[in-house]
């Protein structure tokens, strides 16, 4: 268990990920409680798929994804609230309207654009992606936010959330009270869909609040408890997901519903024996599943390898086939003599995230060493040849997607691809790679690419196949 | 049984706290109560009768803002707030699954008295329990609301009005899922309230034997709207 989470705690986007996710969890949970008992549980279902519509608007406009969800949402959630009050149209129903609606409209706006891709793929189901690090800021800043207005109004949303007459006929406004409430889920569900996906984001309101009412019966006990129920729920997700390479966001949703139906069995043992006295102890019980996971994943995966031996049978040895190029392995030697400088490994295990990370975050990138394996390529494109180490991932329809670098043995000039020296090696053939990352810009566009110091074909090949 | 209406100090009978001026109030459009005048002074204690249906809850919900006139005016009082008004309505507060405890129920009496204050104030809390303890609750103080009888949970709402109240408790059938001895203990209570504080009460109620012996005005809700004081001047 602890070799998995120093493992996990290795990728600095993962650390972002979880600081992140964690954050989004507990705002979540805190909002759930009010929401659901004000039987307003579809809004956050209805605001994630306005979410979608407008991430999609952001993609196609080349903006930033948050500075176009937030106030999209924000006003989406306004309208939502002014709906489910009014009597005209029934709250679910306009609900059903707007989200369907703006899933509609985000689909076609990627019809037009990019086309169904990854991307798109990440939104509907999530992933722990690699979020720059301005988003990653932002996210931490709107999520302590909420958090902080949480307690600020923890004391009025209660009266409010109990009985909003009694709180109006005292003189509270409660109009104001409930867009606060709007506009912290509004937020909380921009912030925090990329992880979790449209689909799923939803669930982290509604669960935790949900699973802590069967046990508790108090208001600010269920509060605590659900805070407590989705960070579990979350940590214990993301450490499946990235045990068992399963999505993100449904590994959590998962995690979720045995959480549930343990405090179900709870409450059924409570009413059956009324000795329980202090529910307060289940407040420990996540913390058991936790452990309780963690053992059955280290009884599961003894080595963190035991995985990756898994892949290589899948593709027979080549060793003894295929006889070592010697320039290669001179190249290879060479490259490692120079490797005082600490080289980026990109590992087997969350390859395409890694990936992604180093794009997204290239400013943080150029100039170092990094060092992959994969499947070299050469394409073809408008007479110009590039280069590329690469492995197959998950796309959105099929698996068509890719995750890689492009390399060179020489720096590129604004024409295409130097000249090169030396030589590079079959296609197809697995390879390792160490190179500096660097950039070239191409009709109008940068892009990033390695400057290799070493290329070696390896006789057992990888997972040519990754889906994180 | 003496019932004269409190003074001021200086002897001068109390100004109105709420003027309703030529009101009209219902719902959508809908005229419940049409075209009447009514006038509730500090300290009155006053009885809202009438039969079902006639609108009792529909002026109250009115005097309490709930529902913006469609003809006429509410007026304040210089002396009242709408932050220091106690309310208990008929319906059951919350849904039937609400986890509350009883003392944050009470508590949160205090919410509109609050502002942007956003934790309970030591004296809040005090009131809170003395509220619990005059309605015969402190027992239940950590008990989960919905576990409660129809009685008791009625009980832990007039407590949280009281906490609420500063000037005006307006209470739609406070005796409504009591007992006969538990009614008669409310009814004195709130005149016990009414007396020590000066707190000017409105309530509903279809208890005339109540509304007789501790009413100082008497609304009667029908065709004409009649405020009557005990004496049986009209007001």
């Amino acid at each position: 268990m602890m070799d998995i989470l120093s493992e996990m705690l290795g990728y600095a986007f993962l650390v972002r990920a979880l600081v992140v996710g964690a954050l989004v969890s507990a705002c979540a949970a805190l909002l759930g409680v009010s929401l659901v008992l004000k039987r307003y549980s579809m809004i956050g279902d209805g605001l994630s798929h306005v979410g979608f519509g407008s991430l999609a608007l952001a993609t196609a406009l080349h903006a930033a994804p948050l500075a176009v969800a937030i106030p999209v949402v924000i006003a989406a959630a306004f309208l939502l609230l002014r709906l489910s009050q009014s009597s005209k149209i029934k709250g679910d129903a306009a609900i059903a309207l707007i989200s369907t609606g703006s899933l509609a409209v985000g689909v076609v706006i990627i019809s037009r654009t990019s086309g169904m891709n990854t991307d798109v793929c990440n939104y509907l189901f999530g992933s722990i992606l690699a979020m720059n690090r301005i988003d990653v800021y932002l996210s931490v800043a709107l999520a302590v936010t909420v958090l902080f207005l949480f307690i600020l109004f923890y004391n009025k949303l209660f009266a409010i959330t109990f009985d909003e007459t009694f709180a109006k006929a005292t003189g509270v406004k409660t109009g104001v009270y409930n867009m606060v409430v709007a506009f912290l889920t509004a937020i909380t569900i921009v912030v925090g869909m990329r992880m979790m996906g449209a689909m799923l984001i939803s669930s982290l309101i509604v669960f935790p609040a949900l699973t802590s009412m069967r046990v508790f019966r108090k208001f600010k006990s269920v509060t605590v408890c659900s805070v407590f129920v989705s960070l579990a729920c979350f940590f214990v997700g993301v450490v499946i997901s990235y045990v068992y390479a399963t999505p993100t966001g449904a590994s959590i949703v998962i995690i979720n519903i045995f959480a549930f139906l343990l405090f179900w069995l709870v409450r059924v043992l409570m009413t059956k024996r009324v000795a329980v006295k202090k529910p307060g102890l289940v407040l420990l019980m996540p913390l058991l599943l936790l452990a309780a996971c963690g053992k059955s994943e280290t009884a599961a995966l003894p080595e963190g390898s035991a995985a990756q031996a898994a892949f290589v049978l899948e593709y027979p040895s080549q060793r003894g086939e295929a006889p070592a190029q010697a320039w290669l392995r001179q190249a290879d030697t060479q490259g490692e003599a120079d490797a005082a400088t600490p080289v980026i490994e990109i590992k087997e295990k969350m390859f395409i995230t890694q990936i992604n990370d180093i794009y997204l975050n290239a400013g943080d990138y150029i100039g170092k060493t990094i060092k992959l394996e994969g499947i070299f390529r050469l394409e073809q494109y408008e007479g110009r040849q590039y280069r590329y180490v690469l492995r197959y991932g998950p796309g959105c329809c099929g698996n068509d997607g890719n995750a890689g670098f492009e390399v060179s043995w020489q720096p590129r000039t604004p024409a295409g691809a130097a000249p090169s020296q030396k030589a590079y090696p079959k296609q197809d053939d697995w390879v390792r790679a160490l190179g500096t990352l660097q950039t070239y810009e191409e009709d109008g566009y940068p892009y990033v690419y390695l400057v290799l110091s070493s290329l070696s074909v390896l006789d057992t090949r990888g997972a040519e196949f990754v889906t994180q | 049984m003496e019932k004269d209406r409190p003074k001021d100090p200086q002897g001068i009978p109390s100004e109105p706290l709420i003027l309703c001026k030529n009101l009209s109030l219902g719902y959508d459009g809908h005229i419940v109560l049409r075209d009447f005048d009514l006038r509730i002074c500090a300290g009155d204690y006053c009885c809202v009768i009438g039969e079902n249906g006639c609108g009792k809850t529909t002026l109250v919900r009115g005097l309490l803002g709930l529902i913006s006139p469609i003809r006429g005016t509410i007026a304040f009082g210089a002396k009242i707030r709408r932050t220091e008004i106690g309310y208990l309505s008929q319906q059951e507060a919350a849904k039937q699954d609400f986890p509350a405890g009883v003392y944050e129920i009470v508590l949160s009496g205090g919410i509109g008295a609050m502002g942007l204050r956003p934790f309970y104030s030591r004296g809040e809390k005090q009131k809170a329990e003395a509220a619990l303890m005059r309605l015969g609750m402190a027992g239940f103080r950590n008990r989960c609301f919905r576990e409660l009888s129809g009685g008791q949970k009625r009980r832990v709402l007039i407590a949280r009005a009281l906490c609420a109240a500063k000037k005006l408790l307006v209470l739609d059938e406070p005796s409504a899922g009591l007992d006969p001895l538990a009614r008669e203990e409310v009814y004195r209570l709130l005149k016990d309230v009414n007396r020590e504080t000066g707190m000017t009460i409105v309530m509903i109620s279809h208890d005339i034997a109540a509304v007789e012996k501790y009413a100082t005005v008497v609304v009667t809700l029908g065709k004409e709207i009649n405020a009557v004081g005990v004496g049986g001047e009209k007001k």
